[in-house]
């Protein structure tokens, strides 16, 4: 045991001395990224590498790791000319080339990163992608949203994207545009950066939800941007969110080589938002052209079948009328026979009756002139009879009455000697005195 | 004075009497010229009832042969 009592900066210098005596050059060290913030302001980034069980997901070591900004810029510009946009991130596995060190003031250990093995890295991502990708296979993941049916007129879309974005504007316009009558419920997400994995995966749950008649289609899309998120949709979370659910969905994430896991799990990938758009308007379309067709044959089809009807009527209305015509001609020969016999018979009886009835007649004016004649005759023999009757008549033919007073005498026992009687001619009257009396 | 309104068998029924009571000599002479008076009253009525009825019935009949010639 030494008898050097040190203080705990002394100490630090010294560990640090021992640190770089061990490891006096750089040392490959692997692990993964965590708590790296993407402060682009910053100069220097610091972040954890961490180890994990290599089965469960637990942390079972980690370590201080800086980057300070000269070796930044190095270590961007290897990995822009291994692989695109890619870009370090957590959660991705790395083999940096440190050096190892130790700050005295705090004690605090950490790796300074000198360079990346970009084969490594990129190998490792891709290596995890593979074991996920493998993971969804064997529990039948990869093809399952695919068994789904994307409806023919898929009008009530669920999309999934950061409101407003470009992504969102070109997506909705393509609809728009279409004329159909689309619906869309949005679910505004991060499509970039740690959050899209939550986000994506509590937006398909929402929109899985809605009941069964809501909604026909889900589209998940985001505008070009940077590739170096598109990693984020390698997320098995993702994966199984979409395998999942009971719509269809449809991802449209903006890339022009690559694929992600999402678009793998999904039913149908497009590459950009419009192209999604265009995918829908063109399935709705092409169903209005079937049913166009379909209305067009429905259309020639019935009016062939009422044209068929129609001559089919026609003809038996022609038939119709010739033969009642020939009915009807029958017929009125035969009526015209019937009325034409019945004539004949009812012109005897009525000739017969109109005989007899013209014999009464003539006997009726007969009779009544008869009546009239004798009725004539009667008066002027009756007038003949009053007029003989009419004493002046006869008192015209020389005859004469004598009168006692206003009373006639008719007996000449009615008078005596000397009496004065009135005696009454045709034409007047005289008195005289009866002078004798001679008895017959 | 005589009904003028007098059926035609009721005026001869009349006549009739007048006559049989002139031609009986039971008539007062003083009644007599009444009688006649009345007598030749009723023939004309009669005849004029004659009148009137031939010309009706001669009427009816015109009419009726006129129709049963449009018949």
């Amino acid at each position: 045991m030494s008898d050097k009592i040190y203080t705990v900066l002394e100490l630090n210098t010294e560990v640090r001395e021992l640190i770089r005596e061990k490891f006096s050059g750089y040392i490959w060290v692997c692990g993964e990224i965590q708590s790296l913030r993407p402060e682009r302001s910053k100069k220097h980034t610091y972040f954890e590498l961490v180890q994990k069980h290599s089965i469960q997901d637990e942390i079972v070591a980690k370590v201080k790791v800086a980057l300070f900004a000269g070796r930044k810029i190095f270590i961007e510009k290897r990995l822009r000319e291994a692989a695109g946009g890619f870009e370090l991130k957590n959660d991705i596995e790395v083999k940096f080339l440190c050096e190892v060190s130790l700050h005295p003031p705090t004690g605090q250990y950490s790796l300074i990163v000198v360079d990346i093995d970009t084969v490594y890295t990129l190998g490792k991502i891709a290596q995890n992608r593979l074991k996920i990708i493998e993971d969804l296979r064997t529990r039948g993941l990869l093809e399952r949203n695919k068994l789904q049916t994307i409806s023919d007129a898929a009008l009530k879309v669920g999309l999934i994207t950061a409101y407003d974005s470009a992504a969102y504007h070109d997506f909705t316009h393509e609809l728009k545009i279409s004329g159909c009558g689309f619906m869309v419920l949005a679910c505004n997400c991060h499509m970039q950066g740690k959050a899209v994995e939550g986000d994506v995966s509590k937006a398909i749950d929402v929109l899985n939800s809605l009941g069964d008649n809501e909604l026909d289609v889900i589209v998940i899309t985001r505008g070009g941007g940077s590739t170096a998120d598109l990693s984020y949709f390698d997320s098995k979370a993702i994966a199984e969110k979409i395998a999942g659910s009971k719509f269809p969905v449809v991802s449209a994430l903006g890339h022009h080589i690559d694929t992600t896991i999402t678009d793998m799990v999904s039913h149908t990938s497009c590459k950009t938002p419009t192209k999604a758009a265009q995918f829908l308007v063109e399935k709705v379309k092409k169903f209005l052209d079937v049913l166009y067709e379909l209305q067009q044959n429905i259309l020639s089809r019935s009016q062939e079948l009422l044209k068929q009807e129609c001559q089919e009527v026609e003809g038996i209305a022609v038939r119709i009328d010739a033969l009642t015509a020939r009915y009807f001609r029958a017929h009125r020969e035969e009526l015209l026979k019937a009325r034409h016999e019945l004539s004949g018979v009812t012109g005897v009886i009525f000739a017969k009756e109109n005989q007899q009835v013209a014999a009464k007649w003539m006997e009726l004016r007969n009779i009544s002139g008869i009546i009239f004649r004798n009725g004539r005759d009667n008066l002027s023999h009756l007038e003949s009879k009053v007029s003989l009757l009419d004493p002046r008549n006869i008192l015209k033919r020389g005859y004469s009455m004598t009168l006692k007073g206003k009373k006639a005498i008719k007996s000449v026992k009615d008078v005596i000697q000397e009496q004065t009687v009135k005696t009454v001619l045709y034409d007047g009257n005289f008195i005289s005195r009866v002078e004798s009396i001679t008895k017959n | 004075m005589v009904k003028k309104n007098m059926k035609y068998s009721e005026a001869m029924k009349e006549l009739n009497n007048i006559l049989s009571d002139l031609e009986s000599e039971r008539i007062d002479v003083d009644e007599v010229s009444l009688k006649v008076k009345k007598a030749v009253e009723l023939i004309n009525i009669c005849r004029e009832r004659i009148e009137k009825t031939e010309f009706e019935v001669h009427k009816i009949v015109k009419e009726f042969e006129k129709k049963d010639k449009e018949v």
